[in-house]
């Protein structure tokens, strides 16, 4: 893995593409930015840590990973009255979302599973491990996210995960 | 051949940043960060939560209620019944041992507990419980400072739209502007299982008054880390 001599350096280098999964996380720019900048400024405090670490890259995503659904946490306030209407959602096919307005759809951890599985290229078993979950879990909350993000954006392309559902 | 990469990453489309203006204003936030720690440990966890206690103390409106519970670094928590002048500091460990003892009171008695402290000075703790002869039932509770409004306290109840996979979530949210807290208390229950607490006890739960806390927990200012499993 790249070794880097400062933390401007590992910034310049792994910025890019931390904002991208960031902005795919929080669904716009600015809240991406922003939880790119509070990952970074988290690394910056341990960088004695992240600067030995194997993958300081990877480091840095775990941060924004734990400080992403710590943060979704916080805020999520979504009540809904004490009638079950969990399973009686009903999709208009003709509602075409676009697939980052489709991902905001998804619950928290659902999100960064595709996230992680899809734009990170992740393993199920490094997805697993960074969201502290267990790979049966990881599995399951994939191919269901993948089963949502198609009836609002169709044009999703296949994956081997699409077989186990 | 596309892929949901590619499709991912036409969605974002191009992002442009400073990247050097990024780097400078991660590094001032972690020295910020880093100063707060710093700081915090000198004069101990404890004596902190006093000075910032009794700044916000100063510039507060009168507590919600009277304390009832003191938090130290160390995470032990004592009972000080009737003090109108207590500072508190929750910390996770000190918010787990409150819920177990609120769950107590409910006739419910904890399996294991684990809870996370405030991380940035943002004056929220959170810990979860489970439930024993329930398994896979857990309690949790979000303890948040919230801006003081001139809106009026409010105590709301119901099921969650959850995200879990085989489980009911039911949520009890008080919200007490004057006081500056927010107390959220969620009762997880896996699919199948009966609850061992109704919505009301929920609703008692989160109205508990050993949540009024007028300071935020500012104790350990530790940047964010995996919860502290206590084992109870």
């Amino acid at each position: 893995m790249q070794r880097h001599t400062s933390f401007e350096e590992l910034v310049h280098a792994t910025g890019t593409r931390m904002l991208r999964t960031a902005v795919l996380l929080c669904g716009d720019h600015q809240r991406g930015e922003d939880l790119a900048q509070s990952a970074y400024s988290v690394a910056f405090t341990k960088w004695r840590l992240v600067s030995r670490a194997d993958d300081p890259a990877a480091y840095v995503r775990t941060i924004m990973m734990r400080l992403y659904l710590r943060e979704q946490r916080r805020h999520r306030v979504r009540e809904v009255p004490l009638v079950d209407d969990m399973h009686s959602e009903v999709i208009d096919p003709s509602l075409r979302l676009s697939l980052l307005s489709a991902l905001t759809t998804l619950p928290d951890l659902d999100r960064a599973v595709v996230v992680l599985r899809f734009w990170e290229d992740l393993s199920i078993a490094q997805t697993s491990a960074q969201l502290d979950i267990t790979e049966s879990a990881c599995r399951t909350r994939s191919s269901r996210a993948l089963a949502r993000l198609r009836s609002r954006f169709p044009e999703l392309a296949q994956t081997a995960e699409d077989d186990i559902s | 051949m596309t892929t949901i990469h590619d499709q991912l990453a036409d969605s974002v489309g191009d992002v442009h940043t400073d990247l050097s203006a990024l780097a400078v204003a991660a590094r001032a936030k972690g020295l910020a960060r880093r100063r707060q720690r710093r700081a915090l440990g000198a004069v101990g966890a404890v004596t902190a939560a006093l000075v910032v206690g009794t700044a916000v103390h100063a510039l507060a409106p009168a507590p919600l209620m009277p304390s009832t519970v003191v938090a130290t670094d160390s995470g032990a928590h004592e009972a000080h019944a009737g003090a109108d002048t207590s500072l508190v500091a929750l910390d996770g460990r000190a918010t787990a041992g409150l819920l177990a003892d609120a769950v107590a009171a409910q006739g419910l008695a904890a399996s294991a507990s684990r809870g996370q402290g405030d991380a940035a000075g943002s004056g929220e703790t959170y810990a979860e419980i489970g439930i024993d002869g329930v398994p896979g039932a857990r309690i949790e509770v979000n303890v948040q400072h919230v801006p003081v409004s001139s809106a009026p306290a409010e105590l709301v109840a119901g099921r969650r739209d959850d995200d879990k996979i085989g489980t009911d979530t039911w949520v009890a949210i008080r919200t007490d502007h004057q006081g500056g807290l927010r107390v959220t208390v969620q009762l997880v229950v896996p699919e199948g299982q009966s609850r061992p607490l109704t919505v009301e006890q929920l609703k008692e739960l989160a109205a508990d008054a050993s949540w009024a806390f007028d300071v935020p927990a500012t104790a350990s200012g530790e940047a964010p880390e995996p919860y502290t499993s206590l084992g109870r």
